[in-house]
């Protein structure tokens, strides 16, 4: 069996497929066809063993054989021979034939085409001024709508505030009912005006309504009795004036 | 230039010439026994004027096999791989004794006016 080096390996299986392709296009019997030339093949270049044949050797052979176009030409058996023959290839002149296309595609040619200085500056200028259009629409965007956005928040604090005040009046009305008319008494300590630790937790369960959401210095959350004796006094600043002064 | 001037187109000429005789060749070589196929391009080769492209030959003999003219076997070969003989078929005797009939009255008349035309120049 003849032995090849891998590239003369590689061009005659390439050199045969071809050919195998176009006799099939052809209809002939590609097998038949390609089994002769490989035979042929070997026959030339000798069925030698341990010393691989290298590609000089198969140009040489496939010269002779001929180009995939020429062993399958088309319509008549002689079609091949309506090409012009060379002199040189009847005199043994051994040019290598076409290379046959591998099954790897071509590498694909990259073209890289280089901007000019002045077409980069553009490029960037237009870059730039179209970034700050857009931060300056995002910028108005965000300054018309943030005030609104707090306003409404401020209002729905207000009303919730409101809604406190209308509940801790319906308490102190329910106690007044059960204590015969009489409002809870208060604190006589300065500062510590405080009533709400008589309505807690009967009439006043849920404390929370003794701060107004709205106001900034609300303190933090605690537990309920501790909320009840700290923070009464901000619902009962709505109707002192001041913490020394007691009530006004 | 035109192409009065240039003269004949021998290479298209003789391609004209060969059409056909190759088919003639094969079937006179095998009908003096069967060939291997690698045996049977050499020998085509070796033909004066015939001036092949070896690896024309295979399709050839596969065509002629087709149509009927041509039958093959193959045989063990202790040197590589099997080789495949080539020899006509009854098909291909018959078309070989009209080819050949052919031939030999073209080359005849051909020859004779040829030789009658030198004649005269000498």
């Amino acid at each position: 069996m003849t032995e090849w080096t891998p590239d003369a390996s590689e061009y005659l299986e390439g050199y045969l497929n071809q050919v195998s392709a176009l006799a099939r296009n052809q209809g002939d019997d590609a097998e038949e066809i390609v089994s002769g030339l490989r035979d042929h093949v070997a026959h030339e270049v000798g069925f030698t063993t341990g010393v691989p044949v290298n590609i000089d050797t198969l140009f040489e052979v496939l010269a002779a054989i001929g180009t995939p176009e020429q062993v399958a030409s088309s319509e008549t058996p002689l079609g091949s021979l309506s090409q012009p023959v060379a002199p040189a290839a009847s005199a043994g002149y051994a040019a290598p034939p076409p290379l046959p296309p591998s099954s790897a595609p071509p590498p694909q040619r990259v073209i890289v085409k280089h901007r000019s200085w002045a077409g980069c500056a553009v490029a960037s200028l237009i870059f730039v001024v179209v970034a700050i259009v857009l931060v300056s629409i995002t910028a108005t965007i965000a300054a018309i709508a943030l005030p609104n956005l707090l306003r409404v928040r401020e209002l729905a604090r207000l009303a919730a505030c409101v809604q406190n005040e209308k509940q801790m009046g319906l308490e102190l009305f329910i106690y007044a009912n059960k204590h015969e008319g009489l409002y809870p008494s208060l604190s006589n300590q300065a500062g510590r005006l405080m009533f709400s630790s008589n309505l807690y937790p009967e009439f006043l369960s849920d404390t929370s309504v003794l701060v107004c959401p709205s106001d900034k210095n609300a303190p933090t959350v605690k537990s309920d009795e501790e909320f009840v004796d700290d923070h009464a006094y901000y619902y009962l600043s709505h109707a002192i004036t001041s913490e020394v002064e007691g009530l006004a | 230039m035109n192409a009065q001037s240039a003269g004949i187109d021998f290479g298209n000429w003789t391609t004209q010439v060969r059409k056909g005789l190759l088919e003639l060749c094969i079937v006179n070589l095998l009908a003096r026994g069967e060939l291997y196929g690698y045996d049977l391009v050499k020998k085509l080769a070796r033909v004066k004027g015939l001036v092949i492209t070896e690896g024309t030959i295979y399709p050839l003999l596969s065509r002629l096999r087709k149509t009927g003219l041509l039958k093959t076997r193959l045989e063990e070969s202790p040197s590589g791989p099997a080789r495949k003989y080539y020899s006509l078929t009854r098909q291909g005797y018959q078309d070989r004794a009209r080819l050949n009939a052919y031939w030999n009255e073209l080359n005849l008349g051909v020859s004779g006016l040829v030789e009658e035309s030198e004649g005269n120049d000498d």
